[in-house]
């Protein structure tokens, strides 16, 4: 007689993976009820994960090694060792969380100081904004599948404003961390961050960090467009791992507050939550009879 | 002008199981007539890819049937030969034809 109950851990991950092909995950099912081999079934679920997920595994690692190698390339102008040493003495302060929050990458003043966020959060605030609008003009629409061209075809909310908007976060945020820094190289003249302040500086400082991010809201653009996963998700997911290092160590040697555990965890997940849920229906295929 | 052939070896096992199957071609009896044929297993999941991607060609086409309690209450997806599909495979098969008329007779372990 044959087992009809297939391991459980197996077709949850299958489900997970194969979320939207209904026709292979009931041919597995219908398959082991006949074979009742778990070896089998195992063999089966962990090869639809490699074929599936192939493409996202591949893109995830090269972005991965993209952050890497951008967070060895500094701000020209500024000097990141001495940042640093200011960020691992700053414990506890605003600045020494959000270098923590940032995995590092703000401490070093890399190009990806300001990683994907701006294009997460001109995607949210884009999106609440247009909800709000159709809601207002009264065009509020019931919830719908959305097949993948349809997405591409006629974006829920355009493209072109999006980008806009992450862009002028970018300048913002661009600005704002040149004036930072520019201040405490003013502060400490001894250990000066900033050795030519000016305009200079900080025009050279937005034009880097906006290219920084501007370049991988566009690698997220064409993972998203090209059909193979969510590329906002997979480049903030990127953006965490690479970090990993900037953040762990400092929590690890107690340079960092045990608030920016609980904050650093916090907030990812919860940012890593609303990007994976805010598209995943816009790529979920739809089975049609 | 240059004609690109399509079909690939694992392509065209797909096609010819879609044609020895018949009406009632979903994946499971698809993969089943594969190995039992060739005596190779299949994973599921790459006989999926190959059906979407020859679905996307226009090689063959599919319906879904009904669920069924066996499957968990999913439905089959049945799968056949488009006239297209037909095309390339009598295409692909005259061209081996005419390569393997040319090859001295197969003795033993050498060509």
């Amino acid at each position: 007689m044959t087992r009809t109950v297939p391991p459980v851990v197996a077709t949850w991950l299958l489900k997970r993976v194969a979320r939207g092909n209904e026709a292979l995950i009931g041919d597995l099912l219908e398959e082991y009820g006949r074979r009742g081999s778990a070896v089998w079934y195992w063999r089966q679920v962990l090869t639809t994960v490699l074929v599936v997920r192939s493409k996202e595994a591949v893109l995830t690692v090269a972005v991965l090694a993209l952050y890497v190698i951008g967070g060895r390339f500094s701000v020209p102008g500024a000097n990141a060792d001495r940042l640093t040493l200011m960020a691992s003495r700053a414990a506890g302060t605003p600045f020494g969380l959000f270098s923590v929050l940032t995995g590092g990458q703000l401490s070093g003043v890399t190009i990806f100081a300001l990683g994907i966020m701006p294009y997460v959060s001109a995607a949210l605030i884009v999106q609440v904004i247009a909800l709000a609008w159709r809601f207002l003009t009264g065009n509020a629409r019931p919830h719908r599948d959305v097949r993948v061209a349809d997405f591409h075809d006629k974006p829920p909310v355009s493209r072109e404003i999006t980008w806009c908007v992450a862009i002028l976060l970018c300048i913002t945020q661009a600005i704002g961390l040149a004036l930072f820094l520019e201040r405490s190289s003013a502060i400490n003249p001894g250990v000066a961050i900033v050795a030519y302040p000016g305009l200079m500086f900080r025009i050279t400082t937005v034009l880097t960090l906006t290219a920084g991010t501007a370049g991988l809201m566009l690698i997220s653009d064409q993972i998203s467009r090209r059909g193979i996963g969510n590329g906002m998700f997979l480049v903030f997911l990127a953006g965490i791992v690479a970090g990993l290092s900037g953040t762990l160590l400092p929590l690890i040697t107690g340079q960092a507050d045990p608030i920016a555990v609980v904050s650093y965890t916090a907030l990812h997940v919860t940012i890593a939550g609303v990007v994976s849920h805010g598209y995943r229906r816009a790529f979920v295929p739809v089975e049609h009879a | 002008m240059e004609r690109r052939l399509n079909p690939g070896a694992f392509d065209l096992m797909v096609i010819l199981a879609l044609m020895r199957l018949g009406e009632g071609a979903y994946g499971v009896p698809i993969s089943r007539e594969i190995e039992q044929t060739s005596g190779r297993s299949v994973a599921q999941a790459t006989l999926y890819a190959t059906l979407a991607r020859l679905e996307k060609k226009g090689l063959i086409g599919s319906q879904l049937g009904e669920p069924t309690a066996e499957r968990g209450g999913r439905a089959k997806r049945y799968f056949h030969v488009t006239a297209k599909g037909l095309r390339e495979v009598r295409d692909t098969q005259r061209v081996f034809t005419s390569l393997w008329n040319g090859l001295p007779k197969l003795k033993g372990d050498l060509a």
